[in-house]
């Protein structure tokens, strides 16, 4: 390990792959993080060989390119490596505050390592749709189901109902299928008509379009019960979730009242969508920006991925929701930046070709921009929904503030996230808001109709994510 | 509201300027206070709560915060929300032979004016707070001292001002002031103009921005104070704690630097521990610093080592408004009518805002004070402003 790298690359999803891999072999240094075990971040999240009852299925191909990225990454020595190591913190000049989970002496150690270019690419988390009971044992998110099962083998329950606007929702449907499961029924926010108008959006993405049929045709087969226009209502069970009660919805999104029906499973997987991981972003100083149909708070960049701080860079979710191709794109692009600023080229390339490279590059981000814009969308519910949550359930899990705490506070004008922190310690506990930051953001929003800059984003301080105090005594 | 009675125009929703807004307001004022971010969005917002008597010298201001002390039980019930006031006594941690001594005397000097606080050896100190490390030297124990929760306390008094009438707005900056013939008649603001016969500067450590734009100079600066958080834990400290060090630190910038920035310690309502604060000289710089954040922790967990079992959750950092006295500055300016100071309380400014807030309500109302108010008035520092400290 060095106390400087030329580039360190925080994140080692797709994005953060395909930029170590067009910075290797440059005579630079570069050292990526990542806090997990493995490399691929959310895409390649896999301990375990694919199951054996479904073929391989990778219409994109994009699963395929990340296991070549990492294969190849893998032989390249120049690299350095830290694994299960989570940046805390980013302080003046791109200087890097890191918790190793097990040091060179087996404990838990802390690194400052400074970054001459700092490239951030530290994905995305899901969105929610609080109802009551989501906080029942039992009651889970769909990339935690998936976590279960891809790195522990470990099915959510024997019967799993999935619910809500993700098109993840199909992904796991499938892999529980794979994997000896049974999917008591997948229920769907989103009406058909909805699904249809966004569909020329992706016209021509047709990996995306027959991702989707194909998943559609496999539920059919294993006669999956799959219903559309419908919100959870509430989750049920004594000590963890025994069943749901689920309502149709008008196409503007409002409950139906007397349409409640009610499914019982072991388990209920959520997924809204998903929201940019903007805290190291914003510990750095970058500068965000808000856009609805590309996933919310985002962390602003140039045509080339640099954010306003200079030289540091960001790339793939976090500039915005758009999926697997975008951040491989992205993550080329900002080595490609970084390359031309140091003023090298890649190898073979003379000056004018790599200038068409990143000409090139950028236009191909660019075009990601409608799958970006239906993905999204399709993932939207309602503002309408969050203005109708109930005022007895919970918001904030950690510090335990209920909607009707929170909405009370808006009336008495605490109406941007800030000050609703302030007001009722929302976002104050353990997760620091990740979870319901967002929530709160489109609860006041969908209340007050105020602007994305008036009622604000929920800002993140050091540490980023808790950090035992233990840590600091003996490092 | 009374018909022609002045308008008065606070500028800052911190502490200070929501204590003043609600003492006017109860007294049918009309008022206007004009916040430029959010309510406590100020050095409010980032501090401790402690209403800690024994860490100040006897003298004018030690006579202050007596007052303020006894006002607070009464603000528990008047104020909509619950600002969680406790007096739940508090203890000045002793980590050497030479800082005993020196408590001892500070201690006498206390006593001798009545004040209830006394000195504790180790075996009496575990016995208050059993976690505390064997390897201390001893303590203070004052039952007088308490705590509150900061923001709950900013927040209720707006609440309570807005429910008598006052005008509460954020998120507009006030850019200048208005005068005629040398005296005020209104600010100028990113949300319009707004007339006032009265304006009271409560700026917190941008009193001296905002006393510039009347071209006063006031020797406020900020005196930045960072704070570490832990999760939600089970009850480990009953008291508020502050180390010995603090109080050098506090009455000696040159000893802030030499013997480590003292530290102090409270466990909220909620159980989160509240573990601080650096005193730096930085600027209006508001961010953390690992080695900040790692001295309070080694500091901290020095004196109380069942921190091991605590996680960090979040660090923030807060500016203190600073004089070179030591005291706030308040009351009317002389060489401009209808401005006035309410700033400069450094690390006292919750345990201070009631009194302040009561006081500068009768000034501004022209009512009778009943406290002499000499060493905090604004022309103590002369035309220029004073001597600047640092
Ligand atoms: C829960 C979830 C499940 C998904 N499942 C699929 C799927 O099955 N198929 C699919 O096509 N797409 C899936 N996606 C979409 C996925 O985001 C994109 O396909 C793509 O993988 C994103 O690549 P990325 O490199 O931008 O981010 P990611 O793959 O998310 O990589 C970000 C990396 O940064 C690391 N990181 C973040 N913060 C820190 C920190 N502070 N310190 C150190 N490391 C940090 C993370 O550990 C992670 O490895 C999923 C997304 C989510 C959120
Ligand atoms: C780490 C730390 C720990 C502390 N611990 C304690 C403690 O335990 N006990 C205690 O009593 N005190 C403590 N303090 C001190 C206390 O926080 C301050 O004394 C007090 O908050 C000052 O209040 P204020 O209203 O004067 O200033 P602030 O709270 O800073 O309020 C000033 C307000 O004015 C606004 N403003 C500024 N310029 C303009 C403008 N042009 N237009 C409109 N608005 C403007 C600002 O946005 C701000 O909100 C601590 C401070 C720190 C930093």
């Amino acid at each position: 390990m060095k106390a400087q790298y030329h580039v360190i690359i925080v994140g080692s999803g797709v994005a953060g792959l395909s930029a170590a891999e067009t910075l290797a072999n440059q005579g630079l240094d570069i050292l990526i993080i990542d806090e997990n075990v493995h490399t691929g971040g959310q895409l390649l999240r896999k301990t375990r060989p694919t199951s054996a009852c479904f073929p391989k299925f990778d219409p994109d191909r994009m699963k395929s390119k990340g296991f070549n990225l990492v294969r190849k990454i893998n032989k390249i020595q120049s690299i350095d490596w830290l694994f299960q190591a989570q940046v805390l913190g980013i302080f003046k000049d791109r200087r890097l505050w890191v918790h190793i989970e097990k040091g060179e002496k087996g404990s838990a150690e802390f690194l400052e390592v400074r970054a001459e270019h700092l490239i951030l690419a530290t994905g995305a988390r899901e969105r929610y749709l609080p109802f009551k009971g989501w906080t029942l044992p039992g009651v889970m998110s769909l990339g935690s189901a998936q976590i279960l099962m891809k790195s522990h083998g470990v099915l959510p329950a024997r019967h799993t109902l999935i619910a809500g606007t993700s098109p993840l929702m199909m992904v796991l449907a499938s892999e529980i299928l794979g994997n000896q499961g049974k999917v008591t029924a997948l229920l769907d926010e989103n009406p058909m008509i909805k699904k249809l108008r966004f569909l020329p959006l992706i016209s021509h993405h047709w990996p995306k379009l027959m991702e989707g049929a194909i998943y559609t045709a496999r539920m059919a087969l294993n006669r999956v019960p799959m219903r559309q226009s419908v919100r959870m209502i509430e989750a049920r069970g004594r000590d963890g979730f025994e069943s749901a009660i689920v309502a149709k919805t008008t196409p503007e999104g409002k409950v139906i009242p007397g349409t409640e029906t009610d499914y019982l499973a072991g388990a209920l997987t959520i997924g809204y969508g998903f929201v940019p991981n903007i805290e190291l972003p914003v510990q750095a100083g970058c500068d965000l920006e808000y856009q609805k149909d590309r996933g919310g708070w985002m962390v602003k960049v140039d045509e080339t991925l640099e954010s306003s701080c200079r030289s540091v860079y960001a790339a793939g979710e976090i500039t915005g929701i758009a999926g697997a191709k975008k951040s491989f794109i992205q993550g080329k692009l900002a080595a490609m930046t970084i390359l031309k600023r140091l003023g090298k080229t890649t190898p073979g390339n003379r000056k004018i070709k790599f200038q068409k490279d990143i000409h090139t590059l950028v236009s191909l981000d660019r075009q990601q921009k409608a799958y970006a814009s239906f993905l999204n969308q399709l993932c939207q519910v309602p503002s309408s929904a969050y203005a109708a949550i109930p005022d007895d359930t919970m918001i904030c899990r950690c510090e335990e503030i209920t909607m009707g705490t929170i909405k009370k506070s808006i009336q008495q004008g605490f109406a941007t996230v800030g000050s609703l922190k302030k007001a009722t310690r929302c976002g104050m506990g353990r997760c620091q808001g990740r979870i319901c930051g967002p929530v709160i953001f489109d609860i006041i929003t969908a209340l007050t109709q105020k602007s994305p800059g008036h009622v604000g984003c929920s800002l993140s301080r050091v540490p980023v994510k808790t950090v035992d105090i233990k840590a600091f005594l003996t490092s | 509201m009374k018909q022609n009675s002045p308008q008065i125009v606070i500028i800052g929703g911190g502490v200070i300027g929501t204590s003043i807004a609600y003492h006017l307001a109860k007294q049918d004022a009309c008022v206007t206070l004009i916040e430029k971010n959010d309510l406590a969005s100020g050095s409010s917002g980032a501090c401790d709560g402690l209403v800690f008597m024994q860490s100040k010298k006897p003298g004018v201001h030690l006579s202050l915060a007596m007052e303020s002390l006894n006002r607070f039980e009464s603000l528990q019930r008047e104020l909509p929300i619950d600002i969680e006031f406790k007096k739940t006594g508090g203890m000045v941690i002793i980590e050497t032979d030479a800082e005993y001594r020196a408590m001892e005397k500070f201690t006498r000097e206390q006593q001798a004016i009545g004040l209830d606080v006394r000195l504790l050896d180790q075996s009496q100190a575990l016995e208050k707070e059993p976690f505390l490390s064997p390897s201390i030297m001893g303590s203070t124990f004052s039952p007088l001292d308490a705590q509150v929760n900061p923001i709950s306390l900013t927040l209720g008094l707006a609440l309570a001002a807005k429910k008598n009438h006052a005008r509460v707005i954020t998120h507009a900056k006030v850019l200048g002031i208005h005068t005629k013939n040398n005296r005020v008649t209104g600010v100028a603001t990113t949300q319009g103009n707004f007339d006032a016969d009265m304006v009271v500067n409560a700026a917190g450590s941008m009193a001296g921005r905002v006393s510039d734009m009347v071209e006063m100079s006031m020797p406020v600066q900020p005196r930045r104070g960072q704070i570490v958080v832990t999760h939600a834990g089970k009850p480990v400290l009953t008291r508020c704690l502050i180390s010995a060090k603090y109080i050098a630190a506090k009455y000696d910038p040159s000893l802030a630097d030499k013997s480590g920035q003292g530290i102090s310690m409270e466990q909220a309502d909620n159980g989160n521990l509240l573990l601080g604060s650096t005193r730096e000289f930085v600027g209006f710089n508001r961010e953390n610093t690992l080695s900040g954040i790692k001295k309070i922790i080694r500091q901290t967990a020095a004196i109380l080592p069942v921190l091991e079992n605590f996680q960090v959750i979040r660090s923030f950092a807060g500016l203190r408004p600073y004089t070179p006295d030591g005291l706030p500055i308040l009351g009317p300016v002389r060489s401009l009518d209808g401005f006035f100071m309410a700033a400069g309380h450094e690390g006292d400014g919750i345990a201070l805002s009631p009194i302040t807030g009561d006081l500068m309500a009768r000034m501004l109302l022209g009512q009778k004070i009943h406290i002499p108010l000499d060493a905090f008035s604004p022309d103590r520092f002369g035309s220029n402003g004073g001597k600047h400290h640092d």
